[in-house]
């Protein structure tokens, strides 16, 4: 989350300090990126682990609603950025190999590698990944 | 994601033929429709909007006229040539 000072912002300090800002500016509708749990900062929020977790570094899921709750009060939509085109390929925090395969939720072997985003590539062919993200969608709606 | 290429040394210049052909991922492209299903489902009024370099035809048109419904595009390659030109 950004903010005057160089450093990781918060969701409550976002809520507190930008999103009147934003507000007062008239825009209608943000984008906050970043909002599922990711290992690697520098990934933006694309090197996901964690799909039905909040990002921590950022708050606590509590933290994240009243986020949310604050921009609808001012009519303003919450767009999240999404991330089921691709997983992080870490093994112990992520979901990559969980059951000591790389083709549980992916592609096995070389298919399932991003050739340039150093990330796992899901095989949508699985009716397990289907589950596994379609509940994300509802998680998240 | 919707190609098996994943755009990597790949050129769309608008033909058909660049976008349906062996490359593409069928079973990404069937995930995305029945997503876009789901989340209308739960929220008919969700903006759902599909991040997409290549401007792949039909991706924000309703599945009955065999799109992929999509409410809208992030069309990434124009912010990132605006990137490209600044520096």
């Amino acid at each position: 989350m950004s903010g005057n000072e160089e450093k990781v912002h918060s969701f409550t300090y976002f809520k507190n300090n930008v999103l009147p800002r934003i507000k007062k500016l008239g825009y209608k509708a943000i984008q906050i990126m970043g909002v599922i749990e990711h290992p690697y900062y520098g990934s933006f929020g694309y090197h996901c682990s964690n799909f039905f977790s909040i990002s921590s570094r950022f708050g606590t899921p509590n933290d994240f609603k009243a986020l949310v709750d604050a921009a609808h009060g001012m009519d303003i939509k919450i767009v999240i950025d999404l991330v089921h085109s691709h997983a992080a390929r870490n093994v112990n925090e992520g979901i990559n190999m969980w059951d000591g395969t790389d083709y549980q939720y992916f592609h096995g072997g070389e298919k399932g590698n991003h050739p340039l985003w150093d990330s796992r590539v899901f095989d949508y062919s699985k009716y397990e990944v289907l589950k596994f993200l379609l509940s994300n969608i509802r998680f998240w709606l | 994601m919707l190609y098996q290429h994943h755009g990597k040394n790949y050129c769309f210049t608008g033909d058909y033929n660049e976008y349906f052909n062996d490359y593409l991922d069928v079973d990404a492209i069937a995930y995305l429709s029945i997503a876009n299903l789901l989340a209308k489902r739960i929220n008919p009024g969700a903006i759902l909007i599909a991040e997409d370099v290549s401007g792949f035809p039909g991706l924000c048109r309703p599945m009955e006229e065999g799109g992929v419904g999509f409410g809208f595009r992030l069309s990434m390659a124009i912010p990132d040539m605006w990137i490209k030109l600044l520096k």
